[in-house]
């Protein structure tokens, strides 16, 4: 062969295939990085790279009002459990194992760059443990660049990108059957299980789960200043931002305080009242005994995002546990604290299904 | 900027080769060399251009100092001598690079020694500091041996910066360079060398992008998480790091050659599949061939070489090799792993003066354990970490097996073997032990890229192979990694 031939063949051959791969990519956009709208054929999106980098760009393109933000606890809710609330479009930007780092850091570019109205954070207690590291697909680069070139070049020439597009397209024109979402029920056996197995993780854990660190209340004080310095922010922009703490079942608390974690949890509550009023579900009620209301010891089933919203925003909640979310500032934190002091059982974590069952 | 980056193959290759050559056509050769030179000078800044003045003022002091030394070698009567003026270049060098690369590891170890309470500088190593402060003291000692023909500013720039080698190597030679910059061949597009630079650029990028990167997630996983390493976990951990290495810096080079070779350049290769090696000159005669040839010629021989008797020669191929340790980095687990090599090649030659003989297999099973074992050493962050690691790899911390073995050895459980998830620590998978037996079937059986460079023709056989590599690599691109030999 004719060595300017080959030349010529090597160059255009790897520019089509190239441009063949970006063109189906681009297209089928199976990662939801663009929103030219030419992928209504394949909507569902199934096959994402990373959970961070697709709900980041679909957040983008929808341009919500409202977006929820927290960890999976939040993630299990739906847009629609809020829309009777608040202004529309909504989209739950939640990420699941999330630090409160980066849930400040999407709030932050969507005060900056997006032109929300309302923002509804749901705290979690382990968000703010100091030494649980951010996840490996959190890209902060993402969102202190206007463009993030990486995103759009994966999203456009890579064989695994053409993969995952062939499988969308399969799974949207096809119905290929999805595995269990999050939010389908668990049995009870399933339910006891998961708790006794995520209270006994947390419990035994010794690295970040249960860090001595975490044992001192000021560990957490960068991050209590992270959500104050964000919830400024969308004061400064006239964004309504409300907080609460996610609910989780009885023994959970428990554990805390048999970890020797009580005192950071309490001053955890002391210190986010001090930030602004916020709704407390992370504590005793007559839901965190019920156990087919949850999925594990931190994550109460998606139906429950109704009861929540509905007692946050709504002044008529027949339906809702009267001690299911308290509302809590700083002059009422003190007596609530207390409150919840008294009611902490012993906890056991080496037979947890039989504590269960026995509280039953 | 990185070889293995969209910004390098599809906007600064190509520019910079068509300006270059165009100008050539144009015979505006000097202006070909000066736009070749700031090429290389805007790739070595595309990250951070503060070290660019850094670079600047070393090329123009050795260019003066060599020059000097130079036109001293001609003149009868000198105020100064020409060995003065060596040793004042090669200490300004040394100071430079002792400043920026070790003077933190200098200020620990003195905290440490006579408990002075020095702040830590946290001086960023400038890229490539190692490989241009080298290529330059080779340049001030070939200046005194009176071997530097040619005085001529802009070739020197472009033999120190050119963007090929300026980051990882190879470590070059003015000898070979600046004639090839000055050649009438090198100004015309050469069809045959782009064709043999893709070709060996595209495998060089495989090299690093799809083997390299595989391997490390692995090394870096199992170098994270030394305390809790089972056997297999801790062989596959010293394995993948071994062949990490390998691939990564070989296919740097590979792609460095590649690039060099469309501008008609040759660089001199610096592997030649050093794990088929079957002792341990053997090793340093095929790794990192420019290294080993400069602390040859630089340091091997100034100290006397081996014509001081054999004690004497001992002690300079063990000097040798600790000042090559200590050239990778500033920690003691460099000069502990150059401290080995130079043990090893210290006993090797007196096995060779005393007329041993080995089996080849159990020479070069030998030979890779080794240099396998001591990468460990290269790689750990410290002492606990090397510690932690060989002892897994001896069998200390228990032997785990896959599920499916516990069949055949279940009477062991709880005893000898226990039975589980075997690559967890390391996130590996059961295709992790594949990887490594294909690991080992690259770098033992195959022919090395530049075999397959000295056998390269345009055949359409090549053709598919060049064009499906490429696109596998670059289609892994997204994932990008810096090169193992940028922070040496």
């Amino acid at each position: 062969m004719h060595t300017k031939k080959w030349i010529t063949f090597f160059i255009v051959a790897a520019l089509s295939v190239m441009i063949a791969v970006s063109g189906i990519n681009w297209v089928i956009n199976p990662y939801n990085v663009f929103s030219h709208g030419l992928d209504n054929f394949a909507p569902k999106k199934t096959n994402v790279l990373s959970d961070r980098m697709s709900k980041f760009y679909i957040a983008k393109n929808l341009k919500p009002k409202t977006i929820m933000m927290g960890t999976s606890r939040i993630g299990l809710f739906t847009e629609a459990q809020l829309s009777p609330y608040l202004e529309g479009p909504i989209y739950n930007l939640s990420m699941a194992g999330s630090t409160i780092d980066e849930q400040a850091a999407y709030i932050q570019y969507m005060l900056k760059y997006e032109n929300i109205k309302n923002v509804v954070w749901s705290l979690d207690f382990f968000a703010f443990n100091p030494t649980k590291p951010t996840d490996a697909a959190f890209q902060p680069e993402r969102l202190s660049e206007t463009i993030y070139w990486d995103d759009y070049l994966i999203s456009l020439y890579s064989f695994k990108t053409l993969s995952r597009s062939f499988k969308t397209v399969k799974k949207n024109l096809f119905s290929v059957q999805e595995p269990e979402p999050m939010g389908q029920p668990f049995s009870r056996d399933k339910v006891e299980f998961n708790i006794a197995y995520i209270l006994n993780q947390y419990a035994t854990d010794t690295t970040f789960l249960n860090s001595k660190i975490f044992h001192d209340p000021s560990s957490i004080d960068p991050k209590i200043e992270v959500v104050k310095r964000t919830v400024q922010l969308c004061r400064e922009n006239n964004v309504t931002c409300v907080l609460y703490t996610s609910p989780v079942f009885y023994q959970h608390i428990d554990m805390l305080y048999a970890l020797n974690l009580g005192a950071t949890f309490e001053y955890w509550k002391q210190e986010l009242a001090l930030i602004g009023p916020y709704t407390d579900f992370c504590t005793y009620s007559a839901l965190s005994k019920e156990v087919m209301q949850f999925r594990d010891s931190s994550h109460v089933i998606g139906d429950v995002g109704a009861l929540v919203f509905a007692r946050i925003f709504s002044k008529r909640t027949p339906n809702v546990p009267a001690d299911f979310g308290i509302p809590i500032t700083s002059q009422t934190i003190q007596t609530h604290l207390n409150k919840q002091r008294n009611l902490v059982h012993t906890f056991s974590h080496s037979s947890p299904i039989t504590t269960i069952r026995e509280g039953q | 900027m990185l070889f293995n980056s969209y910004e390098f193959i599809f906007l600064f290759l190509p520019v910079t080769f068509f300006v270059y050559f165009w100008l050539n056509k144009k015979r505006l050769t000097q202006a070909s060399k000066a736009w070749l030179v700031f090429a290389s000078l805007f790739f070595y800044s595309w990250w951070n251009i503060i070290y660019l003045p850094l670079i600047l003022g070393s090329i123009l002091f050795n260019f003066a100092v060599g020059s000097t030394i130079s036109k001293m070698n001609i003149v009868q009567k000198k105020r100064i001598s020409p060995k003065v003026m060596l040793a004042f270049g090669i200490v300004s060098n040394i100071l430079l690079l002792g400043y920026f690369k070790y003077m933190d590891f200098f200020i620990a170890n003195t905290n440490m020694l006579i408990g002075t309470q020095w702040d830590l500088m946290h001086i960023i190593l400038p890229l490539g500091i190692s490989f241009f402060t080298f290529t330059q003291i080779a340049y001030l000692v070939d200046a005194y041996r009176n071997e530097v023909k040619e005085m001529d500013y802009l070739n020197y720039t472009l033999f120190v910066t050119f963007f090929p080698h300026l980051l990882a190597g190879p470590i070059l030679h003015h000898k070979e360079m600046m004639p090839q910059f000055d050649s009438i061949k090198s100004k015309a597009i050469n069809y045959r060398n782009i064709a043999a630079g893709l070709f060996l650029f595209s495998i060089g990028l495989f090299k690093k992008v799809v083997i390299a990167d595989t391997f490390a997630q692995w090394a870096n996983a199992g170098f994270e998480t030394t305390q809790a390493l089972n056997l297999i976990e801790a062989w596959a951990t010293s394995l993948s790091y071994t062949f990490q290495l390998y691939f990564d810096f070989s296919g740097y080079t590979d792609m460095a050659l590649g690039v060099a070779l469309m501008f008609n350049i040759r660089l001199p290769i610096n592997f030649n599949s050093p794990y088929k090696a079957r002792n341990i000159q053997d090793f340093w005669r095929r790794w990192h061939i420019t290294l080993s040839r400069f602390l040859r010629d630089y340091i091997y021989i100034p100290l006397g070489g081996n014509r001081n008797g054999e004690f004497k020669t001992y002690a300079n191929l063990f000097t040798v090799f600790l000042v090559g340790g200590l050239w990778h980095g500033a920690s003691w687990m460099f000069i502990i792993w150059g401290a080995l090599h130079g043990t090893a090649i210290v006993l090797h030659r007196a096995w060779q003066q005393m007329g041993l003989k080995m089996n080849s297999i159990l020479a070069w099973f030998i030979t890779f354990n080794f240099i396998n074992i001591t990468w460990i050493f290269f790689r750990a962050k410290d002492w606990d970490a090397a510690k932690n690691i060989l002892s897994a790899m001896s069998g200390i911390n228990g032997i785990l097996l896959p599920e499916k073995y516990a069949k055949y050895f279940g009477d062991f459980n709880n005893t000898l073997i226990q039975f589980g998830s075997v690559y967890e620590h390391i996130n590996g998978k059961a295709q992790t032990t594949v990887y490594i037996i294909l690991g080992f079937i690259m770098v033992l059986t195959l022919k090395n890229s530049m075999q397959l460079w000295d056998s390269f023709k345009p055949t359409r056989l090549n053709l598919v192979f060049t064009i499906a590599i490429f696109l596998t690599a670059v289609s892994m691109m997204s994932r990008v990694s810096e090169f193992l030999y940028f922070n040496f």
